[in-house]
């Protein structure tokens, strides 16, 4: 919320022992510059102060008009008019900025070795009239002018320039004619390629399990977001508490920059034993066992043995760390018996993977196994039996992960199983998903569109592994509705998983103060059996969303049109 | 009067033996007599001695003694108790000495012990003025240097002594004097020269052969190093030994020598001696020296019979003449002194253009020195000098009396060859035999005597043959030229002679150079003038005589060809002259015009033309018309220049007109005058008009008389307009007889008088002043008065925050008042702010006033009211109190002494913005001699600040040493900061720099996280119109060594901080650099509210080692009852911190984040999603709970669907939680699904790290444990 009142009421905080001095401040100033003046004045900020006295407050006084015309200037008002007049316990500000001072032109200069790099120029100058945030005719704010010259280093540092310096800069303000022209020099530095990956801190794991992590080699140009990249993955990566990647700056040699990997490790085994009471599935116990080095190449193996009275699972997982070229491979298998009122039902779930992240774009192939078979009595009444080929491609691309204001998320996923092949009925799935952020430039906030298609084409629907229906309803999909509450009617009230899906929505966020949106939006979508059974469900609501350090957190409340009822939902991170 | 009288040096002599005794009556008659003369005589010497007046008298009659050489100003005091002189002076033709006051206090009692006791022997300024030739012969060794009784002056001190020879001031000698048992003592405390300061000991023996020992150390300055020297005296007075070292950055000085002082000849005076010196330059030792870098040893010891020693002196900043250098690199030489012959062998200087060599050979009679040249390129010396390389050799070599100079020099194909006998002794004379310069085919030869003694007899003749001048240098025009010249005068007592000059026909820049010249004169009268010169077109002729009645000269020239001289000459010049009359009456008619000319020295006129008359006596009508259009010589330029006189002798108009500059300021000049020259060659006349416009401009308001002649100038009274103020000038001029005169007014004197002499004033001012002085004077010193008064105005000075403000000054007023001995100021000056007054009289030494003049007078000051000094002060800094100081002068301009009190009361100082407050303050302080010294000066009801200490301002800067104890003193006090210290303080101002030492302890103070992130320009930003702000870091003008303890009562917060602060620090900085810090800072009982959890601070230090504004830091945190040691640890620096979550065993990240916030793992389950569930959890959790501050845990999880074995279906649904942490293994939580809206409470008990139990009570009940371990 705006901050509603910019006048201050405050009253004394101190104890009886102080003379209390209370006055309140009233600041007359256009909207946009009150709060850079409450924010910042000492009159108004040490107004709450219990030492305030007399003298004092009659210093601050005497210095508000000098010390607002010093906060004005960098908003860009460099011939404001300030007075402050007292009247009892009350102080008035009145501010006329007059004209603010307009950026007249702007220069940027790239000298270093990058001067000699005609392609590599053009496209940074490209960026930069794209992006600069001080055009021409831009009010000129100290703000902008330290976030322009960080914009002219960055464009190249993060590239193969990293020790780009600002050589000379200077943002000349002319009163008089209210025009500014900035100039800014940089000194790109020497072209720098990655040079060798140099790993502290290993004692357990081969340095392979760091060195192929990156998405680099050596000799291939420097890029912060490559490094920044590599430093997330290890610190994801399960063998290590923490890792920091440092590049050598100072030990730059023959144009190649080595990187330093300091890494803290974790022990080779872990062992979870868990016993377990519950009131309606009485006892259980949960042991896990998980190691890290296998074959002392840092793979990763896990068993999990899960049982209770209704439920047992046991699961094998093994993970292959990242390669070099980029790919990972992983593997599990899952086994799952449960008994629910007689029907004994077993699963089998196994899969063997290969993924490749590169850049934004995540590239997966697969082959899964799904058995379910039910049995009631001893005998065997349903047996779904699956393998089936997956491909998968997913591409993020934002311009701020934890701030999304433009970009677009892609996803699509198809599988297929090899004919009739080890599987009871041949099948294809496939299903597309896709966001857009979008803030125009010519109106204030942001716009997300978000789509949800997916469909399986099989022989026998029934014999389809039910994990590979869909299912709609709640965060993410059609809010206003139960999580996965659309689907299609089974027995007994519970919701089955329909062959198609797709759904829609349509969001306006708008920031009301740093770090908070306000959302409206309105969600349609369905599964159902076939399209010919699809109806589409709508609902609108609106929301917070809180841009929280680690992902943004949603707290939405809907309408859902078919049931006429509020329902509110909570959703973390992106849509997909 | 009681006292013995005694008999005393110089005293008259004791009474005769009475008369033998003839008869008894005229025994008696003659006893009587005697007895009356004796008592007459001790009655009067009694009274001479021991009264007042008589011991004046005593002084008078000393002085008609000594017949006008001594006089005495004033006497106080007798012989016997002690007396002062005021300004005595003994003059003697070619003696002066003058003492400004001499003080003796003595013991008379204790020459009854035979011992001159002197308690204080105190001199003022003596000026010693000793002109006597010195006599030529050899200072013979005392024979003894005893004295009749011990002696003893405890304490000696002049202020001044002045050398008025060598022009050399020495000032402030202290010390003491003593001679007992035989020898003479000196002790020095103190001794400033003009090269720095001296103290030592000397010790001299009585008798032969005068021990001699002492030492001296020096203090000086040099090349703007401090040098520090000691010098150790030892031997005899008849062989002195002299040790002395001297060190300063780059220069080192080593002397050690032995030394004969009454030997006869001079080179015998060294025994032995070594000197090294090293990185000496002699500019700085000797202004006007060339600079160079020197490095020196000499060496000479005894060898045989004799001395035997080199000299070798490199200097590594050798440079051309012209760039103020040595051109010297390197100089060899070896000596031998043998009996009294010296000789110099194996020497030379090496040029690094060239080389000279020297050897010689010298004892008193004959000596003989021979200098070669080889090589030597002139243009390595001096750079302007002609490219000539110069080898050969020169020779002075003979009888001491009588020695030959010759000389043999050649430079490219010239030749100088020279023979001169140098005639010293009876009728001295140069005897020139031979001075030829061979310049290829031609030459110069020059011959003659000049006589040294009488009337200077010179008698040359020379001759010219085929003689090219450009060969000498190439700036003169090439040529041919064969002539003679003959001259024979006397240069003494108004010269005259006779020259005669004829050139047989020659050429000069290809054109033709005939003619002759001769001529005969005495004083200004000439006669047989008989010139004819012709270069080319040029003509020069002249004949006829001046100077007798009836004499009559002709001069014509006529020169179109100037170039024909040579390259720096150009243009035109032709003139007539045609002079008559004698040189008192002449007459004369005058006609020139030059065009376009062009002079050597970079002189040039475009035009000129000049046309005079005078043709007869005072009644006939003369004519002068002289026009100057575009000339130039320097920077003074003319634009034109008109100068027409017409009118008869007797009475005749003069008028000047003219546009030029100076020095690029341009100026018009007109000035009329009429009058006219009476018989007695007076000119007597009006100035009707001068005005002179420009910067600065003088405007003669109404005509005044002009009077001028050989014996007087004298200009009437009158008004005149100069500086922007109206002056009036009565009677002004200068007599032969008793010096120059003036007396005037001025009125309305303003600021913009100094306008053309100073840019810009440092302060505005619309003072107006106005003055009168009236002055004469003949030689030294002018007599008169001086006094100026402001009349109305005041002075602006600008306000601190912009905009000015009048000082309101409401009087002032200076009046100076010379007698020709004295001068005596008087000055007051009263303005709003405070009032000054003062008066100082100065009197003169030998004639003049110098430093080390007497001076007396009285300063007193008074600000009433600081408080009004208010406007100038910064925003929220008010000042107030008032001060009054009283002080008398003395001593000498150059060292004055002042004494009395200087005293404030009820000072305030404070600072709103900054915090600082200092009331109540008391100032008492006294002047005495050079010295303030600080009673006390103090602030607060109870003393909390005070200080104490003393400033000098003896030495060449101000020295100072001034203790301040704070007192439980509030040094700041103002939002957010309060700070209360204890502790000493030294501030020592020392020749350097000031230096503040000490230790302070902070009693208590509170302190607020200082306000972060207020928006400022950056200093890339610059504003058009307003000046460049500084950029760096900012120094402290003084040296810093300051210890300051925390104490235990410090406490920091905000932004979640809450912590008090222990340690020390020390606060240290050099001038001229920035203030560094070193220490740690001990955090105590810290807590650190963070995500909304109170972490205690389990570490920190602030550990400062040089910035103060980047301290490390070595921070830990941690998270209040977390069993995995949660937390965060800050490293790194204030600018650089690095911020790390730490726990006690290892584990990802986002697990301890988990820990910190929510005091849980993250739990197993799908990986990624759940820890990142639970750490923007926590984030949410911390940003509520840090405005909420009730639950630890605000979190999200997702529940799978679950069927159970009944048939119910539990579906998937989110769960909200809420918990918190109740101890460090209790955990009490609430769980809410938000579809199902079903509710939990859990609790969660933590048996150790891994093991934890954990129970839910909700719909349905379950209890688990899980213990979890991790191993290699």
């Amino acid at each position: 919320m705006r901050r509603p009142v910019f006048y201050l009421l405050l009253a004394c905080l101190a104890g009886p022992a102080h003379a209390a001095l209370s006055y309140r401040v009233d600041i007359e100033a256009p909207d946009a510059l009150k709060p850079l003046l409450a924010d910042n004045l000492e009159l108004v900020t040490l107004a709450k102060d219990p030492e305030m006295d007399e003298g004092t407050l009659a210093a601050l006084l005497e210095e508000t008009p000098a010390a607002a015309r010093r906060l004005l200037e960098t908003a860009g008002y460099f011939g404001a008019e300030v007075q402050v007049r007292r009247d009892g316990d009350s102080v008035r500000v009145d501010v006329r900025p007059g004209e603010p001072v307009r950026i007249d032109r702007w220069q940027v200069h790239y000298q270093g070795a990058i001067a000699g790099d005609a392609a590599a120029l053009a496209a940074v100058q490209g960026e930069l009239s794209g992006q600069w945030p001080l055009a021409d005719g831009a009010v000129f704010t100290q703000e902008g002018w330290d976030d322009a010259k960080k914009l002219a280093l960055q464009l190249i540092a993060v590239g193969a320039y990293p020790l780009a310096k600002i050589a000379s800069a200077e943002a000349k303000i002319d009163p008089a004619t209210h025009g500014a022209a900035l100039t800014v020099t940089i000194d790109s530095g020497e072209h720098v390629d990655f040079g060798r990956i140099r790993v502290e801190g290993l004692k357990r794991y081969p340095e392979k399990v760091v060195t192929g992590q990156a998405d680099f080699q050596r000799g291939s140009a420097y890029s912060l977001e490559k490094l920044t990249a590599f430093q997330s993955a290890l610190e994801a990566d399960p063998h290590f508490s923490s890792a920091i990647v440092v590049p050598l700056k100072n030990e730059v040699a023959d144009g190649r920059m080595p990187i330093l990997v300091r890494v803290v490790e974790l022990p080779r085994q872990k062992a979870e034993l868990g016993l377990k009471w519950d009131s309606e599935q009485g006892p259980g116990t949960r042991i896990g066992y998980e190691h890290y080095n296998i074959f002392r190449r840092g793979y990763v193996g896990s068993i999990l043995f899960d049982w209770n009275r209704d439920e047992s699972s046991l699961n094998f997982g093994l993970a292959l760390p990242r390669t070099r070229d980029g790919y990972s491979h992983t593997a599990n298998v899952a086994l799952k018996k449960s008994e629910v009122q007689g029907v004994e039902r077993d699963s089998v779930e196994g899969g063997v993977w290969r993924l490749r992240q590169r850049g934004d774009i995540e590239a997966r192939i697969g082959v899964e196994y799904v058995l379910d078979r039910e049995t009631v009595g001893g005998v065997e009444d349903k047996r779904n039996q699956a393998v089936f080929a997956t491909v998968g491609w997913t591409q993020r691309k934002l311009d701020d992960v934890l701030d999304p204001r433009n970009g677009y998320l892609l996803d699509g996923r198809l599988s297929s199983t090899l004919g009739s092949a080890l599987s009871d009925t041949a099948f294809v799935r496939g299903r597309a998903r896709a966001a857009l952020y979008w803030s125009p430039s010519f109106f204030p906030g942001t716009w997300l569109m978000r789509g949800d298609v997916g469909e399986v084409w099989a022989q026998q629907t029934a014999s389809v592994p039910s994990s590979l229906l869909f299912r709609a309803g709640g965060a993410g999909s059609v809010r206003g509705y139960e999580y996965e509450s659309l689907g299609v009617a089974g027995p007994g009230g519970a919701v089955e998983g329909g062959r198609v899906l797709a759904t829609g929505s349509l969001q306006y966020m708008f920031t009301v103060r740093p770090g908070w949106r306000l959302a409206l939006f309105h969600d349609l979508g369905d599964a159902a059996d076939s399209w010919d059974s699809y109806r589409a469900r709508k609902s609108y609501g609106f929301g917070v969303e809180w841009l929280s350090p680690v992902a943004p957190i949603s707290f939405d409340i809907a309408r859902g049109e078919s049931e006429q009822k509020w329902r509110w939902t909570m959703s973390l991170g992106l849509p997909f | 009067m009681t006292e013995p009288t005694l008999p005393s040096p110089g005293d008259t002599p004791t009474t005769e033996p009475a008369a033998r005794p003839p008869k008894r009556r005229r025994w008696r008659i003659v006893l009587l007599a005697g007895v009356a003369l004796l008592a007459s005589l001790v009655g009067s010497l009694a009274w001479l001695t021991g009264s007042e007046a008589g011991f004046a008298r005593l002084w008078q009659l000393a002085a008609r003694a000594s017949g006008g050489a001594l006089s005495v100003a004033r006497v106080e005091g007798t012989l016997w108790r002690g007396f002062t002189l005021e300004d005595a002076r003994w003059q003697q033709p070619l003696q002066r000495f003058e003492v400004s006051r001499l003080m003796l206090a003595w013991q008379p009692r204790a020459l009854w012990q035979g011992e001159l006791k002197v308690d204080r022997l105190s001199v003022g300024s003596v000026l010693v003025d000793d002109r006597t030739p010195a006599s030529g012969k050899p200072t013979a060794a005392p024979t003894s240097l005893a004295l009749p009784l011990d002696v003893e002056v405890a304490r000696l001190s002049v202020d001044a002594v002045v050398l008025a020879g060598p022009k050399l001031t020495f000032q402030q000698i202290a010390g003491s004097y003593r001679y007992q048992s035989g020898f003479h003592t000196v002790a020095l405390e103190r001794f400033v020269a003009p090269w720095g300061e001296a103290a030592g000991a000397l010790a001299l023996g009585g008798a032969a052969p005068f021990a001699l020992s002492g030492r001296v150390d020096l203090k000086g300055e040099l090349e703007g190093h401090s040098v520090r020297a000691q010098t150790d005296v030892g031997g005899t007075l008849v062989a002195p030994t002299l040790k002395a070292n001297a060190v300063s950055a780059g220069v080192l000085i080593d002397v050690d020598g032995r030394f004969a002082p009454f030997a006869p000849v001079l080179f015998r005076k060294v025994d032995a001696l070594t000197v090294r010196m090293a990185g000496v330059d002699p500019a700085r030792l000797m202004p006007g020296a060339p600079a160079a870098r020197i490095s020196l040893a000499i060496e000479a010891k005894p060898e045989g019979d004799g001395l035997q020693g080199g000299l070798s002196l490199i200097n590594t900043a050798a440079g051309a003449v012209s760039a103020g250098k040595l051109p010297l690199k390197l100089a060899v030489a070896a000596f031998r002194v043998d009996d009294d012959r010296l000789v110099l062998s194996d020497a030379f200087a090496d040029l690094g253009s060239g080389r000279l060599t020297f050897a010689g050979d010298f004892n008193p009679r004959t000596f003989d020195l021979r200098v070669g040249v080889d090589q030597l390129a002139l243009k390595g010396i001096e750079p302007a000098a002609p490219a000539l390389t110069v080898s050969g050799n020169a020779r002075l070599a003979g009888p001491k009396l009588a020695p030959t100079l010759s000389l043999a020099l050649a430079a490219g194909g010239n030749r100088l060859t020279g023979e001169a006998l140098w005639q010293r002794s009876g009728a001295a004379a140069l005897d020139i035999r031979t001075l030829a310069l061979v310049a290829g085919a031609g030459s110069v030869s020059l011959g003659g005597r000049l006589g040294l003694t009488g009337e200077l007899p010179l008698a040359l003749k020379g001759s010219l043959a085929a003689f090219d001048p450009a060969r000498v240098s190439p700036s003169l025009p090439a040529g041919r030229i064969d002539g003679k010249l003959d001259v024979d005068a006397r240069l003494a007592d108004g010269s005259a002679g006779r020259f005669a000059f004829s050139l047989a026909p020659s050429t000069l820049s290809g054109a033709p150079l005939s003619g002759y010249a001769c001529a005969r004169w005495q004083g200004v009268e000439v006669d047989g003038v008989d010139v004819r010169l012709a270069l080319g077109g040029n003509r020069l002729s002249a004949t006829g005589a001046w100077g007798e009645p009836g004499d009559r000269l002709s001069l014509t020239l006529a020169a179109d060809q100037l170039e024909l001289l040579g390259p720096a000459f150009g243009g035109r010049a032709n003139a007539a002259l045609q002079l008559a009359g004698t040189p008192r009456a002449p007459l004369f008619t005058l006609r020139a015009d030059a065009a376009d000319l062009r002079l050597p020295g970079e002189v040039s006129v475009a035009s000129l033309a000049a046309r005079g008359e005078l043709a007869s006596g005072a009644g006939t009508p003369f004519e002068l018309a002289l026009k100057v259009a575009g000339a130039r010589a320097g920077d003074a330029r003319v634009e034109t220049l008109t100068l027409a006189a017409a009118g008869t002798r007797g009475r005749h108009t003069l008028a000047l007109t003219g546009k030029l500059s100076l020095a690029e300021r341009p100026y018009a000049v007109q000035a009329n005058l009429a009058g006219g020259l009476s018989d007695a060659y007076l000119w007597q006349g009006t100035l009707s008009r001068l005005q002179l416009d420009g910067a600065p401009s003088l405007v003669l308001l109404q005509p005044v008389l002009l009077t001028a002649g050989a014996d007087e100038v004298r200009l009437g009274g009158g008004r005149w307009q100069a500086l922007g103020a109206d002056w009036r000038l009565d009677n002004s001029g200068w007599r032969r007889s008793d010096g120059w005169y003036s007396a005037g007014s001025v009125r309305g004197l303003g600021a913009d008088a100094v306008q053309p002499f100073v840019d810009k004033l440092p302060v505005a001012t619309d003072l107006s002043i106005g003055g009168e002085w009236s002055l004469r004077g003949q030689g030294a010193l002018p007599q008169g008065s001086v006094r100026f008064v402001r009349e109305s105005g005041d002075v602006t000075l600008p306000l601190k925050g912009g905009g000015t403000r009048p000082l309101g000054l409401s009087a002032l007023e200076a009046a100076l008042r010379l007698d020709g001995g004295s001068a005596a100021l008087n000055a007051r000056l009263q303005s709003a702010l405070g009032s000054a007054s003062g008066d100082a009289n100065l009197r003169a030494l030998g004639g003049a006033f110098g430093a080390a003049s007497p001076l007396s007078g009285r300063v007193a000051l008074a600000l009433p009211d600081l408080s009004l000094a208010q406007p100038w002060l910064a925003i929220g800094q008010r000042v107030a109190g008032k001060l009054d100081a009283t002080l008398n002068l003395a001593g000498t301009l150059g060292e004055p002494q002042l004494s009395g009190p200087l005293r404030a009361a009820n000072l305030a100082f404070t600072d709103r913005l900054a915090g600082v407050a200092l009331q109540d303050g008391t100032l008492d302080a006294v002047f005495a001699g050079r010295t303030l010294t600080l009673q006390r000066l103090s602030f607060g009801r109870d003393d909390s600040v005070s200080a104490s200490g003393s400033v000098s301002l003896a030495g060449a800067r101000p020295t100072a040493d001034i203790a301040v104890r704070f007192n439980r003193f509030v040094a700041l006090s103002r939002p957010g900061m309060r700070v209360v210290v204890s502790g000493q303080t030294t501030l020592a101002l020392g020749e350097d720099a000031v230096s503040v030492d000490g230790m302070l302890k902070v009693d208590r103070a509170r302190l607020d996280f200082p306000k972060l992130g207020a928006p400022a320009l950056g200093p890339d930003v610059v504003v058009v119109g307003r000046p460049k702000r500084e950029d760096g870091e900012t120094t402290l003008p003084f040296a810093l060594n300051v210890g300051v303890d925390l104490g235990d009562k410090v406490r920091f917060s905000g932004k979640g901080l809450t912590t008090g602060l222990t340690g020390q620090l020390r606060l240290i900085a050099k001038p001229g650099a920035p203030l560094s810090v070193f220490g740690v800072v001990d955090t105590e009982e810290g807590r650190f509210k963070a995500y909304g959890q109170d972490l205690d601070i389990d570490k920190g230090q602030i550990v400062f080692n040089g910035p103060p504004d980047n301290p490390g830091l070595a921070i830990r945190a941690l998270r209040r009852n977390s069993p995995v040691g949660a937390g965060v640890e800050v490293t790194g620096s204030v600018l650089y911190p690095k911020v790390a979550l730490i726990s006690d065993e290892p584990m990802p990240e986002k697990e301890r984040f988990s820990w910190l916030v929510l005091g849980r793992g993250t739990g197993g389950g799908s990986q990624d999603n759940a820890a990142l569930a639970a750490s923007a959890g926590s984030f949410l959790a911390g940003a509520l709970n840090d405005q909420i501050g009730l639950f630890d845990d605000i979190g999200l999880t997702s529940t799978e669907e679950k069927t159970l074995s009944n048939g119910t279906v539990s579906p998937a649904e989110q769960v909200v939680t809420l918990g918190r942490q109740l101890t460090q293994s209790l955990y009490l939580g609430y769980e809410y699904g938000i579809t199902s809206a079903s509710q939990a409470v859990k609790v969660v008990y933590r048996l150790s790290k891994g093991w934890s139990v954990q129970a839910k009570a909700g719909t349905t009940v379950d209890v688990e444990t899980r213990y979890t371990v991790r191993f290699d």
